[in-house]
């Protein structure tokens, strides 16, 4: 496949030493990349040797996987060792945590990263020693959310707690119960990986031999600590280093990422190699004039590649925020009549998604956790993430023969078993054959622990505990309600995916149909946010961003019925079409 | 890079064994059955995962008696930079960078007849590096029993192909074989047979196809790729030797030890090739008892090539031997002895930060022992026969060709063979004990042969004895003179040599025998076996010797006079003392005497005991080393 650069691409896979770039949506950032990768590789071994590879490290694993799957494509083969395309945290932990982690606290055994918070908390809530000392504590500040900070405090949930005399030693009682126990949070390991750096800053040195060139995607979203770590690795000896990313696109304040460190970076042209790539390649000009709107007056305008007389214009679809179903068909209708394939419903938060979906949130008829992970297995399956789906049915099994299970010893389990194939062909038949979601509650329930039983060869059935009780939150009637009344693939009933912003960052779609709340409050975001305050937006405007720039030709944005035309006309300058 | 040290549990006849190497040439050494094998095997394992033929697997069989995890790890030190770089996941964290080393893992597990592999790198458990980067270790292995022409004949793999396929790739200079090969081929295919064939197989064709004649084939070498022709180029032995070329002998003709020496030649010549090539991989070269087929001398200029051509940095090499011509070139610092109960010495190690050892000098000065000077002189004085000791189970020192040719013979009378006993009998010829008892006086465990030691010597009082006023002439017919110097004898200082030896091998008194003769050898030879009974002394061995012996004929008249002059059925004290005096003084000199009397008592050996008597001391010593049993 020979894609022509653009002179502005070029420039950036040309450059070298400390590289930033500052890369609008529809820009092509990802397949620039993987164009670099492959120029790279032309005669890397006569400058690095064969020993030494490249460290592409982007943000997701579905933004890692991107970049591997264009690679393949340009290159016509995978990334070959020594070189690496892998996410930041998954190299911070491989790396610098987990083969040094004893040299900052020797605990006698390998550390393990620990993704599920559930657990984490669920660890702490049931410690009794825990819970005679920090009742109060442990449920109002879960465990999970508490972060070591750079000046030897606590902070809980992003928020700095060192002043918060009591919440320290709580905090610092639940670190050192989790740290004797191995385990380590991502952002645990970031702080531990710093610590290591800086006690031993040689490993630098002999990192920056092994990885002697570092591309770091999606920088926006790089945490604070995370850019201090590769501060010292280009300090320590990493000679060249690139950070790719959009500003405007950085989600993740709550893992302290701010798009200031970037731009602060960017802006420092002595230090770095500042390139910006500005043609958006993706959507037409009356949609980036459309997410224009949320960037800084400042700012380097937006160049439109695409330029066609029919491009539609963008389409508020009214709703009834009671029913949402008839602003659905609209949309529905409108992409069949433009002959559109790839689309999808965004909205902000999980409420506003289970609404959509008709679905009732947080709805819990078991007190056993293990039927939910069945259930969620199923529902990857029928969306087509097989991985996902073996990797919770795997951990369904280990739980259900070994209740109450400690984490590392899960973990270890797990390897265990992904080498037994007898085991993987029984895992991905339990999931096949399981009771269909359309049988009542009651019914699939009793159904569900009996094929259990047969299935495994157990002596009892599995008891999911489910409720018998009516309580304020829980209603035993709607055991009566088939299972897919409450749990499903988060599409529309005409197979339209239905997604939170986050989801789909980094994709591309021909239309998307963005739901837009009433007012600001909270986490809700409105027509209110489409005003900038300031030269930067704000994480919410950025999620709106985000949003706006993923369609190829059409934009919907969804609005509540109280909405006025002459609102949305001013606006958006008169250039909408309302439904 | 280098094989620093190794650690291994429960691998073939190891339980347990923790070994260092030197970064350069490793010779070990030591008995059968001490796992030299074994070691080299272990080594073997890690070079072999990523060698795309495996010559070396575990089986079930290879855990050591009733283990079920075999555990090897490696720690390589001095790593370069880009080392650093390539093995990261495999790094150690000292406290300082220069303690920084790298370290792999391996382990097999038995479970149900089957056995698992896995590995960790670096320094906690669960931290796995790329397979990829076992590919880096590269090694070279020549067994004892290696069949070197075949590997030199191959058409596949060989060692002489992969040298010039190295060269060939960097050169970039494929085409040029392969032009050669086209014309050989164009060649090839307009001689008279070859066309025949050719007309003959389509000929056929055309019969059985009938309508069609687009199934004809042609003719041509199959692989022209530079590759694969370059395999089949083999060594041989050219008549003409200056030109080295026309007819010659094939190598099949040629003695195996010569083959080997042109297989590592050939080796060395691919390690060093790669070397250039690739600064991080690192290269082990492992020749199993290379005195299986090479005479002495050869095996010395081996050793001599081996070290001049293998001084590079990430090239290793590690010999097994028996070979004692061998382990006496070697330098100390080289050597490694392997024993039995699973314990490796390096034996450098026994002259470094040893136990500080107080001796006496002539002017009764005392002074600090120098291990280094020690280490210097035993470098100097070991050689062919005294190396022996590597190999054996227990070493007994003596001062001179008497003892050595005697002791021998007395362990015989005694019924305990030193041979049998793997005792190896050693001649330091003279008193420099010193050097060799600091392979044995160590405390620690790592700083000592393993093996028990037993020293004989001589208290060398009142050496005025060798004056001529005591000479046998001025003794014979003044008995009291002959009183007089077994008087001297017996008030004399025994030589302040005892009291250092003492010194030097305090520290260790269950493990060095340390036994001395009254006087010296042959004095304490004539009392043991003169004896106050008349009827015993005739029916001494020593008696009987001397009384056949033609050389002291009339000095053998002169004492028999004198011991037929006395009725009584016992000799008083003072007869007896006397006598003694006079058999020693008359004995023939030293080496002729040990010479003659050694055969004589071998030629008489059933009579031994009661009418021979081994000297107490000596029959102390030789008990020592056959009892001793390691702590």
């Amino acid at each position: 496949m020979s894609i022509i650069l653009s002179a502005e691409q070029t420039v950036y896979v040309n450059a070298s030493g400390k590289v930033i770039l500052n890369a609008c949506p529809g820009s092509g950032k990802t397949t620039t990349v993987a164009h670099k990768l492959h120029s790279l590789i032309q005669g890397w071994e006569i400058s690095f040797g064969k020993h030494s590879g490249i460290g592409c490290l982007s943000f997701t694993n579905v933004a890692k996987n991107e970049i591997a799957e264009k690679y393949k494509e340009i290159s016509g083969f995978s990334l070959p060792y020594p070189h690496l395309i892998s996410t930041i945290d998954s190299f911070v932990n491989s790396f610098i945590t987990l083969p040094f982690a004893h040299k900052v606290k020797d605990i006698g055994k390998r550390y393990k990263i620990i993704d599920d918070m559930n657990y984490l908390d669920g660890v702490f809530q049931s410690n009794w020693q825990l819970m005679r000392t920090f009742k109060n504590y442990l449920f109002a500040f879960s465990p999970s959310k508490i972060d070591y900070t750079i000046n030897n405090s606590y902070a809980w949930d992003g928020h700095d707690k060192s002043a918060d005399a009591e919440f320290v030693k709580y905090a610092k009682a639940i670190k050192s119960k989790q740290i004797e126990m191995g385990l380590l949070k991502t952002s645990d390991s970031a702080f531990f990986a710093f610590h290591i750096l800086k006690k031993y800053s040689r490993l630098a040195k002999y990192l920056a031999s092994k990885f002697p060139y570092l591309i770091i995607d999606e920088a926006q979203d790089t945490s604070e600590i995370q850019h201090s770590i590769l501060e010292i690795l280009y300090n320590g000896g990493l000679k060249n280093i690139d950070l790719v990313g959009d500003p405007y696109q950085c989600l993740y304040q709550w893992r302290d990422a701010s798009p200031g460190t970037f731009l602060k970076k960017f802006n420092d042209k002595e230090n770095w190699n500042s390139i910006y790539l500005t043609e958006n390649r993706r959507s037409t000009k009356k949609i980036i004039d459309v997410f224009s709107l949320l960037r800084g007056k400042s700012e380097q305008p937006i160049d439109a590649v695409i330029i066609n007389d029919n491009d539609l214009p963008l389409h508020a679809i009214k709703y009834d925020s009671a029913d949402y179903t008839s602003a659905i068909k609209k949309y529905e209708k409108l992409c069949q009549y433009e002959n559109l394939k790839s689309n999808a419903v965004l909205v902000r938060g999980n409420t506003l998604k289970c609404a959509l979906l008709g679905k009732e949130k947080n709805y819990s008829p078991w007190n056993n956790f293990l039927p939910y992970l069945l259930i969620e297995s199923k529902i990857h399956v029928q969306s087509n993430e097989v991985k996902e789906a073996v990797k919770k049915v795997r951990r369904f099994v280990i739980e259900l023969s070994n209740p109450g299970i400690a984490f590392s010893d899960l973990k270890e389990k797990e390897q265990e078993l992904k080498n037994d194939k007898n085991m993987n062909a029984v895992i991905f038949n339990l999931i096949r054959k399981l009771p269909p979601f359309d049988l009542r509650i009651k019914i699939w329930t009793t159904q569900a622990q009996q094929y259990l039983k047969d299935t495994l060869g157990l002596n009892n059935e599995p008891d999911f505990g489910i409720r018998k009780k009516n309580t304020k939150t829980f209603d035993k009637s709607t055991l009566n309600n088939p299972v897919n009344k409450y749990f499903k693939k988060a599409t529309t009933d005409n197979n339209l995916p239905v997604t939170t912003i986050h989801q789909i960052k980094g994709m591309t779609f021909d239309s998307v149909f963005l739901i837009l709340s009433s007012d600001s409050k909270g986490k809700n975001i409105s027509l209110n946010d489409f005003e900038l305050k300031e030269e930067m937006p704000t994480e919410k405007q950025r999620l709106i961003y985000v949003a706006l720039s993923r369609p190829r030709n059409l934009l919907c944005i969804g609005v509540p019925d109280t909405a006025t035309d002459e609102e949305l006309k001013q606006k958006f300058n008169g250039e909408i079409v309302i439904l | 890079m280098y094989l620093s040290s190794i650690h291994i549990v429960n691998y073939k006849g190891i339980k347990k064994l923790d070994v260092s190497f030197q970064h350069d040439i490793n010779v070990i050494i030591g008995e059968n059955g001490s796992c030299k094998t074994a070691l080299i095997d272990a080594i073997r394992l890690l070079y072999n995962l990523g060698s795309q033929q495996r010559e070396l697997y575990v089986s079930v069989e290879d855990f050591y008696l009733g283990e079920s995890v075999i555990t090897i790890s490696y720690e390589f030190r001095n790593l370069t930079a880009d080392q650093k770089g390539a093995f990261y996941e495999y790094v150690v964290l000292g406290d300082k960078e220069e303690d920084d080393f790298a370290r792999i893992t391996i382990s097999y597990k038995k479970e149900n007849q089957k056995v698992l592999f896995t590995y960790y790198t670096g320094e906690v458990e669960g931290q796995r590096a790329d397979s990829v980067t076992f590919q880096f270790f590269i090694h070279y292995y020549l067994g004892a029993l290696r069949d070197s022409t075949r590997d030199l004949l191959s058409n596949r793999n060989n060692i002489l192909g992969n040298l010039i396929n190295r060269q060939v790739e960097n050169n970039k200079s494929q085409a040029n074989y392969e032009s050669l090969i086209n014309k050989a081929n164009a060649e090839l295919l307009t001689q008279q047979e070859v066309i025949d064939s050719q007309n003959s197989i389509n000929t056929n064709l055309t019969s059985i196809y009938r309508q069609s004649i687009e199934n004809q084939i042609g003719l041509r070498i199959e692989e022209s790729r530079a590759e694969y022709i370059v395999n089949i180029i083999k060594p041989y032995l050219p008549h003409d030797t200056k030109t080295l070329i026309g007819d010659g002998f094939n190598l099949k003709q040629n003695s195996l030890g010569f083959n080997n020496l042109i297989y590592i030649a050939t080796v060395l010549g691919d390690i060093n090739q790669q070397l250039k090539d690739d600064k991080t991989a690192h290269y082990t070269l492992l020749i199993e008892e290379p005195e299986a087929h090479l005479h002495p001398q050869l095996q010395l200029n081996l050793y001599d090539f081996l070290k001049q051509t293998n001084n590079q940095e990430n090239s290793q090499l590690f010999i097994t031997t028996h070979s004692p011509t061998l382990t006496s070139k070697v330098p100390l610092n080289n050597l490694i002895h392997l024993s039995i109960n699973n314990a490796a010495i390096n034996l450098y190690k026994c002259f470094e930060s040893r136990e500080v050892v107080n001796v006496t000098g002539e002017d009764e000065d005392t002074f600090v022992d120098d291990a280094l000077i020690r280490k210097k002189q035993l470098e100097r004085y070991i050689d062919v026969t005294k190396s022996q000791l590597f190999f054996s189970k227990g070493v007994l020192f003596v001062e001179g060709i008497s003892e050595e040719l005697l002791v021998s013979v007395f362990s015989q009378i005694m019924k305990c063979k030193l041979e049998d006993y793997k005792i190896e009998l050693v001649n330091a010829d003279g008193t420099s004990f010193y050097p060799f008892i600091y392979l044995f006086n160590s405390i620690d465990k790592t700083k000592t042969l393993p093996i028990p030691l037993a020293i004989l010597t001589d208290d060398d009082r009142f050496t005025e004895s060798k004056n001529t006023e005591y000479s046998f002439k001025n003794l014979k017919d003044n008995l009291p003179k002959a009183e007089e110097l077994f008087q001297k004898i017996k008030d004399a200082n025994q030589s302040t040599r005892i009291e250092n030896i003492k010194e030097v091998i305090k520290s260790v008194p269950d493990k060095i025998g340390f036994n001395y003769s009254y006087k010296t050898f042959e004095f304490t030879l004539v009392q043991s076996n003169i004896p106050k009974e008349k009827i015993k002394i005739t029916e001494n061995l020593l008696w009987k010797y001397l009384s056949q012996e033609k050389t002291i004929i009339k000095k053998f008249t002169k004492i028999k006079g004198y011991v037929d002059a006395i009725a009584a059925y016992e000799l008083t004290e003072a007869e007896l003392n006397k006598l003694q005096i006079l058999i020693w003084k008359a004995l023939p000199s030293k080496a002729e005497f040990a010479q003659d009397f050694s055969v004589y008592l071998l030629a008489n050996l059933e009579e031994g005991q009661p009418n021979f008597i081994v000297p107490a001391y000596i029959q102390k010593a030789i008990t020592h080393l056959i009892n001793y049993k390691a702590k």
